[in-house]
């Protein structure tokens, strides 16, 4: 195979399918990360679960396959 | 993305990555334990102390102050804490304000009778020496701003391993792991996986990591900048042989700052303060503003307020720094979440490094990726 090929640029719409999940998944998460620490009371639990959005979406997705 | 876009990136990913991943492996392997160390006190210190008078009127912090010089006849006060969730004050005396550490005398007070609280430490020798092994491997400042470039080297291998995830994925559903082929390629997936659902997470206790090596130069910085004015403008003021009384002070302190609640006093002479004053201490009553601390001074003779200055910024994101760093700040289940995180970020560096020793050929490797849509098409 020859390895020196023209480049293929990822098209904006490429680009976006790509990362629509882990930007989503980085605002879910930081959110609750920065929330947790302005606000206190029961609302931490909802805080600490956003926070670890990304484990719940990759045992979700893994469980899934 | 070109050939040798990517073929940057991935040397940045590759070096930062390995440069730092002993370190990174300490880390995360001490960052564990501290996580917990509320719990794991809690648990090696079972004999729950109670006050002797719990419904009883509190002593004021005058008559807490008589007794410690009591039992610590020649030595002057230097600082004094409080107890968050208990009616305890700690007072710190030495042979005189600006002993060495060494020299200093820690004892806890019942606020309620003003016997001697039994110190509960056991254990506290080991998470004492986990943090120290986290903080600067026992090495000082040195060590410190080591683990800090240390971090460095983390964040911009998070950042260009971002920068590379898109290539890796152009022909891949999120989540893909393709376990029927090669054993490089189903870690590669899994680590691909695991590292894009945790940025945010390794960012944040990344650069506040960083932020937190810096916490000697900042606050000698603002010892000796921000509160050094403040210090200066009293520090000719004529020390009084009479003692104001130290709760006046406290209560003139709040007054002037009354969004603000006491958080520790240092004595005249002592680091925090001049010859002459109390500086009282104050942090803010919301969960933001209660790492936000401000200095009042006032004068210990007289009990006049010689002036407040609030932390400046670099001070306070200092502040902010520490529990978002720690993942201590909003209950168990945040601190569960912080802990598989952290057993997460163990699993990505020894991911990476079994796929930089099973990178192989370097032609194969690379036919092998463009066959499978690894990395983009150069």
């Amino acid at each position: 195979m020859n390895v020196n090929k023209p480049r293929v640029r990822l098209s904006a719409k490429r680009l976006g399918a790509i990362f629509v999940l882990p930007a989503l998944i980085f605002a879910v998460s930081l959110a609750g990360l920065v929330a947790a620490l302005l606000v206190e009371g029961h609302a931490d639990i909802i805080f600490a679960i956003a926070s670890g959005f990304g484990l719940i979406v990759a045992a979700a997705v893994l469980a899934r396959r | 993305m070109g050939k040798q876009t990517i073929k940057s990136w991935s040397w940045v990913h590759k070096w930062t990555s390995l440069l730092c991943t002993l370190f990174l492996l300490m880390l995360c392997l001490t960052g564990l334990p501290l996580i917990f160390h509320d719990e794991i006190d809690g648990a090696l210190n079972t004999d729950s102390w109670t006050p002797a008078n719990p419904a009883a009127e509190h002593l004021t912090l005058d008559e807490i102050l008589d007794t410690a010089l009591e039992n610590r006849p020649g030595e002057v006060p230097i600082f004094m804490s409080f107890d968050i969730d208990r009616p305890v004050v700690n007072v710190t005396s030495g042979p005189s304000a600006d002993a060495p550490g060494s020299a200093m005398h820690f004892a806890s007070f019942d606020l309620t009778s003003g016997n001697l609280v039994p110190p509960a430490d056991n254990g506290e020798s080991v998470m004492e020496f986990i943090l120290q092994l986290h903080t600067d491997m026992f090495l000082g400042l040195p060590g410190m701003l080591f683990l800090g470039f240390m971090g460095i080297l983390f964040v911009l291998s998070v950042v260009s391993g971002v920068v590379l995830y898109a290539p890796f994925m152009r022909k891949l559903e999120f989540g893909t792991v393709r376990r029927q082929q090669s054993k490089r390629l189903k870690w590669l997936d899994y680590h691909n996986l695991l590292g894009i659902v945790a940025v945010a997470w390794l960012l944040v206790v990344g650069l506040t990591g960083v932020i937190n090596t810096l916490e000697e130069p900042i606050i000698e910085t603002w010892k000796s900048q921000e509160l050094a004015g403040l210090v200066a403008s009293n520090e000719g003021v004529a020390a009084s042989a009479s003692r104001a009384s130290l709760d006046a002070a406290v209560n003139a302190a709040i007054e002037e700052a009354p969004d603000m609640e006491l958080q520790f006093v240092a004595f005249p002479g002592s680091g925090f303060s001049t010859k002459a004053h109390y500086a009282v201490f104050l942090h803010g009553r919301t969960p933001v503003s209660e790492h936000v601390i401000a200095p009042v001074l006032i004068h210990a003779g007289t009990g006049e307020v010689a002036g407040l200055r609030e932390m400046p910024w670099y001070a306070k994101a200092l502040s902010l720094s520490r529990p978002l760093h720690f993942g201590d700040y909003g209950g168990l289940l945040l601190k569960l979440v912080w802990a598989v995180l952290d057993l997460l970020t163990i699993f990505l560096l020894v991911t990476g490094v079994y796929l930089w020793l099973a990178r192989g050929n370097r032609r194969m490797r690379v036919e092998r990726q463009l066959d499978t849509g690894e990395v983009l098409k150069a």
